[in-house]
């Protein structure tokens, strides 16, 4: 939980399919608190993380594990894991298509300008599906020791987002 | 000179949050920021806190303007009994009471046991329930787009609770770390919040609702 957070970048797009938010991440602080809020995606689809490394690129090599625990309001939950990914699954989880979802979620982000150390998420997002509520708890890691200066938000394949994004440093 | 910075007085410049002008010395930083004209993003700021000395409910009623709020619940205190606890919300002033909250919450036992509690037509969005005992409850949760009409009101939520049985000591087997979510499914603006109990009165409890600023 947030102490003190302090602003850093706000990022907006439309019907993007990669949302990058550079230059965000530095050595003020260790870690960062990511806001996604109102988002709207083309089609049923999750908002996914990839990292920016210092030289500006979208690190999309298949350095990444995850875990969620998929919250369901009307079913048994679910656990999605995986290692060796190209993304962190679902920073938001079933961003849907409907207006008025407004799907919501948030990152905690932990190391990323230590280029000695891997770089940690932790979330949670919340998302109307259809009728059914899905919470979705979520920790990641960018599993190679570099200095990372940015995020993407990557909607997932076929699929366009429309949201902002906020980062903050926690003081 | 204007009231703030190396200005000229000719120059008739407002100073306001997100239109600062000028070269502005600490003392008018201090002065701005205390009259909210200082620009200053993303910070969380205090909205209210409440002590509880003797209240079911907790009701925040004035919300400011931000899209992303947090509540922060320390060491609130409900004596032993049949009683659910959890969030409701004011639209347009009105408490919503009916069977339109969903949630999904997953109970992590400290004495092992876990379990997913969940709804589609609840009315409320659970923290806690008990059959009998007596509860110290501490929490904190975001809340998203309350003031949007156009968007559902979204909640995210951890709990670490204290169980006190009936012989007064503290039940191990049966207190549960709580994470989850929660959404009232209809777009509507929430203008206020209720942290509910169904039955019990409780005797202590520091409540901090804040804003996320530019949020």
């Amino acid at each position: 939980m947030a102490t003190s957070l302090q602003f850093i970048k706000s990022q907006s797009g439309t019907d993007v399919s990669t949302l990058s938010v550079t230059d965000c991440f530095n050595a003020n602080y260790d870690v960062y608190f990511v806001q996604v809020a109102k988002s709207q995606t083309s089609s049923q689809a999750n908002l996914d993380i990839r990292f920016i490394d210092s030289g500006g690129n979208v690190i999309s090599d298949n350095e990444y594990d995850y875990a969620t625990l998929q919250q369901n309001s009307n079913t048994t939950f679910g656990e999605r894991k995986s290692t060796g990914q190209s993304k962190i699954s679902r920073l938001v989880a079933f961003g849907g298509s409907q207006q008025k979802i407004g799907g919501t979620g948030y990152s905690y982000v932990y190391n990323p300008y230590d280029s000695s150390s891997y770089t940690f998420t932790q979330g949670a997002s919340q998302v109307v599906n259809g009728t059914t509520f899905f919470g979705d708890k979520q920790i990641g890691v960018h599993k190679s020791a570099e200095q990372i200066t940015g995020i993407a938000i990557v909607p997932t394949s076929g699929s366009t987002a429309t949201l902002t994004v906020n980062v903050y440093g926690v003081k | 000179m204007s009231e703030y910075g190396y200005l000229p007085d000719s120059a008739n410049i407002e100073q306001s949050f997100g239109n600062n002008k000028g070269i502005l010395t600490p003392k008018d930083i201090y002065d701005l920021t205390r009259a909210d004209k200082y620009t200053n993003y993303g910070q969380l700021e205090l909205i209210e806190t409440q002590t509880v000395s003797s209240a079911q409910n907790v009701d925040f009623t004035s919300l400011g303007n931000y899209n992303v709020h947090l509540l922060t619940v320390n060491n609130h205190t409900f004596p032993a009994g049949s009683q659910d606890y959890g969030i409701r919300f004011f639209e347009n002033g009105v408490l919503e009471t009916a069977s339109v909250y969903q949630y999904a919450i997953q109970q992590c036992g400290i004495g092992g046991s876990y379990f997913e509690a969940k709804s589609t037509g609840a009315n409320h969005i659970r923290i806690d329930n008990t059959g009998s005992e007596q509860w110290i409850q501490n929490w904190y949760c975001y809340f998203y787009n309350l003031s949007d009409s156009s968007k559902y009101s979204f909640t995210t939520s951890h709990k670490v609770p204290e169980r006190i049985n009936t012989s007064g000591n503290y039940n191990s087997s049966g207190t549960y770390i709580e994470f989850g979510s929660g959404v009232l499914k209809q777009a509507s603006v929430v203008d206020g919040i209720r942290i509910y109990n169904s039955t019990k009165t409780a005797n202590a409890g520091t409540l901090s609702l804040y804003g996320i600023r530019y949020s």
